[in-house]
């Protein structure tokens, strides 16, 4: 009970600090402060603007804008220093998408608990050999079995997963000297398809450079017109404004529209489409405080071999903290809404101001015995006992 | 099986993109850079606050972000509405029924919405050469064209450009006009319970000085 209290804390607290600055911005819009919304917020000359708005304005008017660049440099330092903060604290979009969410996880434990009775997990006999997809596979394997199953499987895809290597190996250079042993990205690909470390390509940067071309090409900030934070207040202000004076327009209705269509119905907007997200995580890269670490020692995944996922599936980022190079995002898009350490049955996950030394980030370090050993002995524990998880 | 790994490779290009992620970001990408095209859809000219008489420069630069309403001490900025076109959505507009533009006079910086836009989508004007648009008399709708005796307007015309006719009907002088909206605010047809027959808005309002010789 008292744990089952406690676990909502940080998103209660998230939840009030967003809900703060939505209720300044609306008692903002009444008076005549000037306080603005988040597209450029505060009072006079000392404004912050949208980063990424900030970003387009001056491509529009290719011309420096002064407020602009100290804003998107203020940004730049926020991130170094806490990390993508904004998605979780204060972006009222993360909310509303985090319902859904929720929403949908709820429906997809009922799915799967039927599955698992079946005895057959989804379509693992069909990925099976696949790069990292399948979150059931996933879950049940480890570190140990990964090296197990790289040895097996290599000859099949011969000459071409070995060029595959060669390239991911070139490529993700930087970070895979400082990998643990019997740590993998991906466990059929040897070497991980993604990385743990740096900046990770994924929808959200291609639909960023768009945004950024499109506003240089037409000659306006095209994605201000369908960005869902800027619309959520637009359409708080009108709400506020027909109730106030009256105004009746089709503009609410439209922009209350999109908003829905971008989260109810577009997949995972946060996570896959958003370019403010993109334009954050990127400036995040250097972040190293408040990033969260695994405890392996207490982990049930990393101590005992359980196939404990839950952090990665409370992860609104879709940071799998056990293995992170295999997901499609880094620590980088972290952002700090501690769900996972919340989610987290052993307090396994903490967020430490400075990493510890003795936590990795998002590590699968072998305990006791080292990569051999654990690997075998662990195995059989994952294979008697998939329905962890329901179990609990 | 070897050939869809290969497949996800290719598109991929070793980042661990998958095939959907690849293809969403390649949709949404392209969506973004048509809705560019918003900007060939047709829209209204608006009044626009005090140096945002460059259509094109306010649209470009303007982040939607209300501090120029908020900051109105006259209440005379309106969020701009999708009626009057997509780009024009959340963008500033001239709102004459909640109050009207004085240029901000007896401010020391000149008008504070100016000063407050963070991008200067409202550049620096110097007020007196300002023209938000042209104010029109509609005789058919105007309480003096009735023989009612009205002249609201043409007391409340801090710029001359309003005068009473032979017929005591207020006549615009277009060259004078600016566009402050004060006629606007204080014209009583349509306004404060009266009801003109037929009438659609005020008597006297500002339009866009494109329009105003129509």
């Amino acid at each position: 009970m008292n744990r089952a209290v406690k676990r909502k804390t940080s998103l209660r607290i998230r939840l009030v600090v967003m809900l703060g600055v939505l209720a300044v911005v609306a008692v903002g819009y009444f008076t005549s402060a000037g306080i603005g919304n988040l597209s450029g917020i505060g009072f006079g000359s000392i404004t912050l603007l949208c980063p990424l708005g900030a970003l387009l304005v001056m491509l529009s008017e290719k011309t420096l804008i002064p407020l602009a660049a100290i804003s998107v440099i203020v940004v730049l330092v926020v991130c170094i220093v806490l990390g993508k903060v904004f998605c979780s604290w204060v972006c009222p979009v993360h909310f509303m998408a985090g319902l859904k969410r929720k929403e949908k996880r709820a429906k997809r434990n009922v799915g799967e608990g039927a599955a698992k009775h079946d005895g057959a997990v989804g379509d693992a006999p069909e990925r099976d050999g696949v790069c990292a997809t399948s979150k059931s596979q996933r879950d049940a394997r480890l570190a140990g079995t990964e090296s197990l199953q790289d040895s097996t499987l290599a000859p099949a895809e011969g000459s071409q997963a070995a060029v595959d290597v060669g390239t991911a190996e070139s490529r993700g250079a930087g970070g895979e000297a400082e990998k643990p042993i019997g740590r993998t990205g991906c466990a059929t690909c040897k070497t991980p398809c993604g990385m743990a470390k740096g900046i990770k390509i994924d929808s959200r940067h291609g639909i960023l450079a768009a945004a950024l071309g499109s506003t240089l090409v037409f000659g306006f900030p095209a994605f201000c017109l369908v960005c869902p934070v800027g619309l959520t207040f637009a359409t708080v202000l009108l709400g506020m404004r027909l109730f106030a004076f009256g105004e009746t327009t089709w503009t609410i209705v439209v922009f209350a529209a999109i908003i829905v269509a971008e989260i109810v119905f577009l997949p995972k907007w946060c996570q896959r489409f958003c370019p403010l997200g993109a334009l954050l995580s990127l400036f995040s890269g250097p972040n190293k405080m408040f990033r969260p670490q695994v405890d392996a020692s207490t982990c049930l995944k990393e101590s005992q071999g359980k196939a404990c996922s839950l952090c990665e599936k409370a992860c609104p980022e879709g940071i799998n903290l056990h293995d992170i190079a295999a997901g499609e995002t880094t620590l980088n898009d972290c952002s700090k809404c501690r769900a996972c350490a919340d989610a987290c049955p052993e307090r396994s996950i903490a967020f430490p101001l400075i990493p510890s030394k003795n936590l990795r980030p998002g590590s699968v370090v072998l305990v006791q015995g080292g990569a051999s050993g654990s690997g075998e002995s662990v195995e059989p524990a994952v294979l008697r006992d998939p329905t962890l998880e329901e179990t609990r | 099986m070897s050939e869809r790994v290969a497949k996800e490779k290719r598109t991929g290009k070793a980042t661990g993109m998958s095939r959907r992620t690849f293809a969403i970001g390649a949709v949404g990408a392209c969506a973004l850079v048509g809705l560019g095209g918003a900007k060939y859809l047709p829209s209204k000219t608006l009044l626009r606050p005090p140096g945002g008489q460059d259509e094109a420069h306010l649209v470009s630069g303007c982040l939607h972000c209300e501090k120029c309403r908020e900051v109105c001490p006259k209440n005379a900025i309106a969020p701009g509405h999708i009626e009057h076109g997509v780009l024009n959505a959340r963008t500033p507009r001239m709102n004459f029924k909640g109050g009207w533009c004085d240029f901000c006079e007896m401010e020391p910086g000149g008008p504070k919405c100016i000063a407050a836009c963070p991008t200067h989508a409202l550049e620096e004007v110097d007020s007196a050469q300002v023209i938000i648009g042209k104010a029109v008399l509609n005789r058919d709708w105007c309480l003096a064209a009735k023989g009612m005796g009205c002249h609201e307007c043409v007391d409340a015309c801090q710029y001359e450009a309003l005068d009473l006719g032979a017929d005591h009907v207020p006549i615009v002088d277009t060259e004078a006009c600016n566009g402050c909206g004060a006629c606007e605010f204080v014209c009583i047809s349509l306004s404060a319970g009266s009801i003109t027959a037929g009438a659609t808005d005020r008597a006297i309002i500002v339009v866009p000085t494109e329009e105003a010789g129509e």
